[in-house]
């Protein structure tokens, strides 16, 4: 090898080479017409210096000869004479994939599902964690967060006094509300749309030019909106569906939630808006927000938190530095928010909360909070299933670079490098990596999308922006050089040991294949190993979500068709909320098919809570949060139609009006917290201290049921009556729940809409089983059981498949030893057990590797199991059983095959 | 008189460590010559070695074009086809910056490894 000197020039020389190989720009031609031209040159001094012409071919010969010699060597230095050779190498190997067709197209398609499976989590990882907003210079945007527990959303005053007293604090400011539905239905069955109400500087603050029409100015965002009345602004996507995609949109009418709006604008296609994990299709002023909530707006309440608030700082500013103002002011704005009435306790409690200003470069999600754990465990997983996989490539190329010693023996004999050698399998490693890839990114454009959908629900329509980034592509280009390194280095270095001594030694029995076999071994353990945690994780979440789907919540969840209502406050002025209510229950009671029916301010697991301070008559001194219970407020026969028993005294009647006794029936975790040893005749009031309301007498205690969530423990609960409420801040969006004969929700709903249209046809109604509702809250238990169920499966597959192909080369190669041992008098079920003993070995060290890995991958998670303590050993046993069937079948197949050969033959064939 | 049966005797074949040592010089050479007197072809190259050596140097095209080839390819020459004096078209080198750096750099370790020879040929060390 020639010796060249090491450093920025022989870098550079090589790369001159490398693209002198790619391109020849440098052609013989141009080469040869240099060495011409010097020939010339030497011929015209010559004669210059007056040499005779007889003379002159000798004298340019002796002063410039070696003009062969300069050539041959300006060629060969042109170039690479090994990327020339690689191109050959490449060649080869693709004939050698070629031949064997069936097993190229497994090891392709064995690395392609984990190669999508990688890159479909990692485009999740990248559109939820990684990827700035589309907007200019996204790392200016700085989110407001109001307090450090919550969401950080601000209350409309709050957002006020920001916007008008502390424009210091930024370039420019806007808010924004949670993406929340909007029914562009006029009337009858509503039509649901994504959306959310933004401030006058939304678009332009973030920087979004309207791709057609005009973006909110302040005037649109005064109450009850501006010169040209309510106004909205709609995504390209409901542009291109509702509307054609003409220009004619705007100016078009278009009700919204029953309030008429003028369409403005429409956005561009690439933004999404400012919360990652949504989409949106309309965008509303906040001032056309009471338009719409009318009496229950949240303009208008000084303690509802509901804006986010996001800042473009100016280019001298540092989040750092505006954290720093926004607290130095951060008293007076407090002020602001806080109710007149509060107690001294929650007013400091307030005051010292500190504000904070984040960076909002990657916008604001809910989804990020929730899905950030789930995805990166399922990466994680998906990494493991690819190594997995890239241990069978390693496998199947050693095999073959076990076949091709004695050709590679005899290369080396007659002259070639060792790295020459050594590098066929790692190209043909690297084209299986290439192939598997290119096929990934498919796999893993349609998982992706698959899994997106799959934690969306009726109510919250999952979307992220899946489209191919320079990360996701990145990262596909790091997965196929780290599979073909993991699966081609183990089978070149072996190829590279082969020594040229080889070529004249005998056949098959090389000294090294003992090694061989052992590094087979260790690779096939490795697999095992892996397997395990990804067995153990699938068994996890699937009990996981198993028990959370089929935990006894307290109430039916099968039997219950929910129908939410919205009641325009122009049409329930003619009667009180209870007597509407009281009226639609009866109509809906008379719908064929629904047994029994009932109105509630809130229906089990809907994400609602109300809650109130509760003092029992003579009861403990309890303080907050310890005195804290939810409540809901129902109509007669709520306990019957949800399934939830009485466990002493009554249910409410028809009797509890207002001019009875207050009455309340409590849960049994209400009176286990407030010590209530007999309940029944206690009394009880709510509200903070010295603003009470009556006293209310405990008439029944019901069953503990699940208020929330599946997941948190049952709270205090308390259930009042709708016909004692004189007032009710929710009373115009209660929910019917209708319990129906045989589940035929489908076949009831429109009944029970019309039931409903009878008695007020301007109320919106949306169904929902409230089955359906519970397991919209399982969305993440059922995508990580589903995932990781997968993996579960396709990873002891590829280990059993890795295990069956080195049992079967081993038997292979130990056929003429296991036939003299037949001959010698062998019985065939020694063979047997001695094949067997291997196979089980590797799969002993391989689960007990496993086990620990798998514990200590375990701890990782436990934030996403639920209720799986006990199980967990169980999980481990199940996943031992699975790998030793696996195991055992893998190694049976070839030790049967090995019990079966003919001695003979076997010894024969060696020969 | 040694350098001169080594260039035109230098094949590519020849013995590494002593080639490598020769074709330091002859990188010098070249590299000095081109700044000196600016874009030079590659008959101008050897002519100039060869009036400054007095006639002792004299580079045949075998020595000399791969030895333009590997400083272009290092980037420390550059090449472009003109016209000389005499209207006839020949490829003309010219020095590039990493060029220069790379020249001050040998010069100054040429002087020391000379200086190391001559302390060491007359026994200057010594004293």
């Amino acid at each position: 090898m020639k010796v060249r000197p090491v450093g920025r020039g022989a870098l550079r020389a090589w790369l001159g080479r490398v693209v002198g190989t790619l391109s020849p720009r440098r052609s013989d031609r141009d080469l040869e017409d240099e060495l011409q031209s010097h020939l010339e040159l030497a011929a015209e001094d010559a004669r210059r210096l007056g040499t005779a012409p007889a003379d002159l071919a000798a004298a340019v010969r002796r002063r410039a000869g070696g003009g062969a010699q300069a050539l041959e060597a300006l060629r060969s230095q042109r170039e690479l004479p090994s990327l020339r050779d690689l191109g050959r190498d490449a060649k080869y190997a693709v004939r050698v994939l070629w031949r064997a067709p069936l097993v190229t197209v497994v090891a392709v398609l064995s690395l392609a599902l984990p190669i999508g499976a990688n890159t479909a989590m990692f485009s999740l990882v990248d559109s939820l964690l990684l990827r700035a907003l589309p907007v200019p210079q996204p790392e200016r945007l700085a989110l407001f967060v109001s307090s450090p527990v919550g969401n950080g959303t601000w209350t409309y005053a709050l957002w006020q006094e920001i916007r008008d007293r502390h424009r210091d604090l930024y370039d420019s400011a806007f808010a924004f509300s949670a993406t929340q539905p909007f029914n562009l239905a006029p009337t009858g069955k509503p039509d649901p749309v994504e959306g959310f109400y933004a401030s006058a500087d939304y678009f332009s603050g973030l920087g979004v030019a309207p791709m057609l029409g005009r973006v909110f100015t302040s005037a649109d965002d005064a109450r009850g909106g501006g010169p040209d009345g309510p106004v909205a602004i709609i995504s390209h996507s409901l542009w291109q569906r509702r509307f054609g995609g003409k220009a004619e949109v705007l100016g078009q009418r278009q009700t919204i939630e029953r309030v008429s709006f003028t369409i403005v604008g429409v956005t561009p296609p690439e933004f999404f808006g400012t919360e990652v994990g949504r989409a949106f299709d309309v965008v509303l002023p906040i001032g056309t927000e009471p338009l719409i909530r009318g009496d229950a707006s949240a303009v208008d309440r000084t303690t509802t938190s509901w804006l986010y608030l996001m800042a473009r700082l100016g280019d001298d500013q540092t989040l750092a530095m505006t954290e720093e103002r926004l607290r130095a002011v951060q008293q007076r704005l407090r002020e602001v928010s806080l109710p007149l009435d509060v107690t001294p306790e929650v007013r400091a409690n307030q005051m010292s909360m500190p504000m904070a200003v984040h960076s909002a470069a990657l916008g604001t999600s809910s989804m990020r909070t929730h899905y950030r754990l789930p995805i990166l465990a399922l990466l994680v997983v998906a990494a493991l299933l690819l190594i997995i996989a890239c241990a069978n490539v390693a496998n199947l190329l050693m095999a073959r670079a076990a076949g091709r010693r004695h050709g590679v023996a005899v290369r080396m004999a007659l002259g070639a490098s060792r790295w020459r050698v050594a590098r066929s399998p790692l190209i043909e490693s690297l084209l299986l990596s290439v192939a598997g890839s290119v096929l990934g990114l498919v796999v893993a454009q349609w998982a992706s999308h698959l899994l997106v959908r799959q934690v969306s629900t009726s109510a919250r329509v999952a979307f992220l922006d899946l489209s191919l980034d320079w990360r996701v592509l990145a990262f596909t280009t790091l997965v196929t050089v780290v599979v073909t390194l993991l699966s081609g280095t183990m089978p070149a270095m072996y190829a590279s040991r082969a020594e040229p001594i080889d070529a004249i030694r005998e056949r098959g029995r090389g000294a090294a294949s003992g090694r061989r076999n052992w590094s087979g071994a260790v690779v096939v353990t490795a697999q095992i190993a892996l397997s395990v945690p990804l067995i153990v994780l699938a068994g996890l979440f699937g009990q996981t979500f198993a028990s959370l789907a089929t935990l006894d919540l307290g109430f039916d969840r099968d039997a219950v068709l929910l129908a939410r209502m919205n009641v325009p406050s122009s049409s329930a002025v003619a009667v009180p909320p209870r007597t509407l209510y009281e009226r639609i229950v009866e109509a809906v009671r008379q719908v064929p098919g629904v047994s029994d029916a009932a109105v509630s301010e809130i229906t089990p697991i809907s994400g609602s809570v109300v809650d109130h301070l509760v003092e029992t008559e003579q009861g403990p001194q309890l303080l907050p949060p310890q005195n804290i219970a939810y409540r809901n407020v129902l109509t007669p026969g709520w306990f019957r139609v949800f399934g939830t028993p009485i466990r002493a005294g009554r249910a409410f009647e028809d009797s509890d009006q207002l001019s009875s006794t207050p009455v309340v029936i409590v849960n049994e975790t209400f009176v286990r917290r407030f010590q209530l040893t007999h309940p029944l005749g206690r009394r009880l009031r709510l509200g903070a201290v010295g603003q009470q309301g009556p006293w209310l007498e405990i008439i029944g205690v019901a069953a503990d049921a699940a208020y929330r969530s599946v997941r948190e423990p049952i709270p205090p609960t308390l259930y009042l009556p709708l016909a004692q409420q004189k007032e009710d801040t929710n009373a115009w969006s209660m929910s019917v729940g209708a319990r129906t004969a045989g589940n035929a929700f489908g076949s009831v709903a429109p009944d029970i809409s019309e039931a409903i249209g009878s008695i007020d046809p301007d109320i919106a109604i949306t169904f929902l089983p409230l089955g359906q509702q519970v397991s919209d809250t399982l969305v993440q238990e059922r995508m990580l059981a589903m995932v990781s169920s997968v993996f579960g499966v396709v990873g002891p597959l590829l280990a059993g498949l890795g295990l069956y192909g080195i049992m079967w080369h081993s038997v292979n190669q130990r056929r003429n030893e296991l036939g003299i041992r037949m001959v010698l008098g062998a019985d065939p079920t020694n063979v047997v057990r001695l094949v067997l003993a291997r196979a089980l070995m590797i799969v002993v060290v391989g689960i007990a590797v496993g086990l620990a890995l798998t514990a200590w991958a375990v701890g990782l998670i436990t934030p996403l199991l639920f209720g799986s303590g006990a199980r967990y050993s169980l999980t481990m046993g199940f996943a031992v059983a699975i790998l030793a069937t696996v195991a055992l079948v893998a190694g049976w197949l070839p030790a049967r095959g090995a019990a079966r050969t003919d001695p003979v033959r076997a010894l024969r064939d060696d020969a | 008189m040694l350098m001169e049966g080594a260039y035109s005797s230098c094949m590519p074949n020849q013995d590494a460590a002593r080639a490598d040592v020769l074709q330091g010089t002859l990188d010098l050479m070249i590299l000095q010559t081109v700044d000196a007197i600016g874009p030079l072809h590659g008959y101008a190259v050897a002519a100039r070695l060869e009036q400054v050596s007095k006639g002792a140097l004299q580079l045949n095209m075998g020595t000399l074009y791969p030895g333009l080839m590997r400083l272009e390819q290092r980037g420390w020459l550059r090449a472009a086809w003109k016209t000389t004096d005499s209207n006839r078209r020949a490829r003309f080198y010219s020095i590039t910056a990493a060029g220069r750096r790379q020249l001050a750099a040998e010069k100054v370790q040429w002087a020391r490894m000379a200086d190391i020879m001559r302390a060491l040929l007359t026994g200057e060390a010594d004293a």
